[in-house]
C-alpha cells in the first residue's frame, strides 16, 4: 500500500470510492487520477457516511400513511423496552450521556428534528440504542418517511 | 493565606487589569462579524476565513505585521496588474472544553473538537476562488471523521463594493453569528454544515448594503429535502456604527414550502459598548397534508470592550415552537471574547439553558480558536 493509499483508507475507510490498482504504469496513472477525481468530488460535496447509514428518501410512505408517535415511543421507551433510549445508563434526565435527553416526547422532537442525519446515522448503523436491540427496517422507513415529509411535530 | 484572602486578592487584580490603561477599541471591533463583515472576510456578506484586512486590524492590539505570514496576500484586484495571482491561505481550529449540569444529571467534563478547518483564496485580477476543507465528524461504524467542504465559491468583483458569487456558501440572513451558536443560527437552517448552493450578488455602500441570493440548496441532502429559493438582506447605516436590517428568505421543496424573516440592528451604546439585537419568525406549510411549523427566536447581546483585545459580553436567546406544544428554549451567556494572541483567542463562558417546563442546565466552558 503506497503512503498515498494508507493516508486515504485512514482519511475515508471504506467509504469513500476508490480500490487498490495494480498492474502496468498506465494503470497506475489511471487510478492516480480517478483517485484525485474521486478526492476532489469527496471533498466538494461532502464524504457521505455508507448509504444504509445515510438518511435518503428512497423507500419511504407517503406524509399521512405513517405515525411519527411510533418514532417517539421507540425512543423514549423505558426500561421495559429494549430499544429505548432512556433507560439508564443513557440519555434519562439522571444521566443525559453526551448532553442529550430523550425523557419527554418534547426533548425527542427537539433532537430528532434538529439533528435528523445525525441520528438516523447512529440508528441505521446500529450504534445506537447502545444498550438496546437495533432498529429494523421497518422502524427506519418510519424515520426516513417523517423527515422527508419535513419532519414537522406530531 | 486563608480561601477568603486569596478571593479578595484575586478580584481587586482583576479589577485592576481590567482598568489598566489600553488601546482603544476600533470600530469594527463592535461590530466585529456583524454589518460590513466583508471588510474582514473574503466572503463580501462576512464569515469564513478573514482577509489580509482582517488580520491586520489585529495590529490594533498586536501590533504592525503581528498576525502576518507567508500566502497572506492582500487579494484586493489592483488595476495596474490585472493578472497578478495572489493567495491567502488560513487555518481555524476551534476546541471546547465545558462541564455542566441541570441539577438532574451531569454532562461532562469533556472537551469536544468543534472545528478543524483549513482553506483559504485565490485571486486573478477580479476572480476569487474561495474554498475550506474541514473535518466532518461522522456517527456511524467505521472512520470517525470524512473530509468535507462547507464552502467552496468562485466570485467576481464586478466593481468596487459589487461582487457577483457562485458556489456553496452560507445564505445572508441575519446576524452572522458563528453557526450553531444561537437559535436563530441553529434553527432556521444556517448551522455548522447548512449551507447552499446558490447564486449571490453583494453590494455594499457607505450608507446602506443588500445581499441578495437565488440557491437551490445543500445538494448533499435527499432531493426531497433541497430548497430552493430566494433570499434578500438589505441594511441600512444609520451613522456612528448603528444599522438595522431585514432578511426575508421564501422557498420550496418537495415536502414543504418556507417562509423566514429577520430584523436586526446593531447600537453603539457608548465609547467602549455596544448592542445586537434581533428577532426571527420563520414558518414551514406542508405541500401534503396540513402539518405547519413556526419558530420564533430573539438574540441579543451586549458587550464592553474592557481591553482592546477583550469583549466581555452578556448575550440572551430564546426560541420557541409555536406548534408543536410551545416548545421552547431559553439561553443566557456571560463570557469574555479573549484575543490573547494574534493567532489564538480564549471565550470563557458561562451559559444557563432552559429548555420547556425542565431545569435549567448551567455550563461553564472555554472556547479555544486557533485561527491563522
Amino acid at each position: 500500500m503506497t503512503k498515498w493509499q494508507a493516508a486515504r483508507a485512514l482519511m475515508f475507510g471504506n467509504r469513500c470510492a476508490g480500490s487498490t490498482a495494480r498492474g502496468s504504469g498506465r494503470l497506475r496513472r489511471r487510478h492516480a487520477a480517478s483517485s484525485a477525481l474521486a478526492l476532489a468530488l469527496s471533498i466538494v460535496g461532502g464524504c457521505y457516511p455508507p448509504a444504509s447509514e445515510r438518511l435518503t428518501c428512497e423507500d419511504v410512505d407517503p406524509p399521512g400513511s405513517f405515525d411519527y408517535g411510533t418514532l417517539e415511543q421507540l425512543v423514549a421507551l423505558d426500561e421495559l423496552g429494549s430499544k429505548g433510549c432512556v433507560a439508564a445508563p443513557c440519555h434519562s434526565a439522571a444521566t443525559q450521556r453526551a448532553g442529550v435527553r430523550l425523557d419527554t416526547p418534547g426533548l425527542v422532537y427537539d433532537e430528532l428534528s434538529s439533528s435528523p442525519e445525525k441520528y438516523y446515522e447512529l440508528l441505521a448503523s446500529g450504534v445506537m440504542p447502545h444498550d438496546g436491540e437495533p432498529w429494523n427496517d421497518d422502524e427506519l422507513k418510519t424515520f426516513r418517511s417523517w423527515y422527508c415529509a419535513g419532519a414537522f411535530p406530531p | 493565606m486563608t480561601a477568603a484572602r486569596v478571593l479578595v486578592r484575586g478580584v481587586v487584580l482583576l479589577v485592576l487589569f481590567l482598568l489598566a490603561p489600553s488601546a482603544r477599541a476600533y470600530p469594527q471591533f463592535v461590530f466585529k462579524g456583524y454589518g460590513d463583515c466583508g471588510s474582514c472576510h473574503h466572503s463580501p456578506s462576512g464569515g469564513g476565513f478573514p482577509n489580509r484586512w482582517g488580520r491586520e486590524s489585529l495590529g490594533v492590539t498586536f501590533g504592525e505585521d503581528s498576525s502576518l505570514g507567508p500566502l497572506n496576500d492582500d487579494l484586493d484586484f489592483e488595476p495596474s496588474q490585472p493578472l497578478e495571482l495572489k493567495v491567502d491561505l488560513g487555518a481555524d481550529v476551534r476546541l471546547l472544553p465545558l462541564f455542566g449540569t441541570d441539577g438532574d444529571g451531569s454532562l461532562g467534563p469533556t472537551l469536544i473538537p468543534m472545528a478543524t478547518e483549513i482553506g483559504g483564496a485565490a485571486a486573478l485580477g477580479r476572480v476569487t476562488l474561495y474554498g475550506g476543507i474541514t473535518a466532518r465528524k461522522l456517527y456511524g461504524e467505521g472512520a470517525p471523521y470524512a473530509v468535507a467542504s462547507r464552502e467552496h465559491w468562485l466570485g467576481y468583483e464586478v466593481t468596487g463594493g459589487v461582487d457577483v458569487r457562485a458556489g456553496r456558501m452560507v445564505l445572508p440572513f441575519g446576524i452572522r453569528q458563528p453557526d450553531h451558536t444561537q437559535y436563530v443560527r441553529e434553527d432556521f437552517g444556517f448551522d455548522k454544515y447548512d449551507q447552499s448552493y446558490g447564486l449571490e450578488l453583494d453590494v455594499r455602500r457607505d450608507d446602506w448594503s443588500l445581499f441578495a441570493n437565488a440557491f437551490v440548496g445543500d445538494l448533499t441532502l435527499a432531493a426531497e429535502r433541497q430548497e430552493r429559493g430566494v433570499v434578500l438582506t438589505p441594511v441600512l447605516e444609520l451613522g456612528g456604527g448603528a444599522g438595522v436590517g431585514l432578511s426575508l428568505l421564501g422557498s420550496t421543496s418537495e415536502a414543504y414550502l418556507r417562509g423566514a424573516g429577520s430584523v436586526f440592528g446593531r447600537l453603539p451604546l457608548s465609547a467602549s459598548t455596544y448592542l445586537l439585537a434581533e428577532v426571527a419568525l420563520q414558518h414551514l406549510n406542508a405541500k401534503d397534508g396540513d402539518s405547519k411549523l413556526t419558530t420564533i427566536a430573539e438574540y441579543a447581546r451586549v458587550g464592553w470592550f474592557a481591553r482592546s483585545d477583550m469583549d466581555v459580553y452578556l448575550e440572551l436567546g430564546h426560541r420557541s415552537l409555536l406548534d408543536a406544544d410551545g416548545l421552547r428554549k431559553t439561553r443566557v451567556g456571560l463570557g469574555v471574547n479573549w484575543q490573547l494572541w494574534s493567532w489564538f483567542e480564549l471565550v470563557p463562558q458561562i451559559l444557563t439553558e432552559a429548555r420547556s417546563d425542565l431545569p435549567a442546565r448551567v455550563l461553564a466552558m472555554a472556547q479555544l480558536h486557533f485561527v491563522y
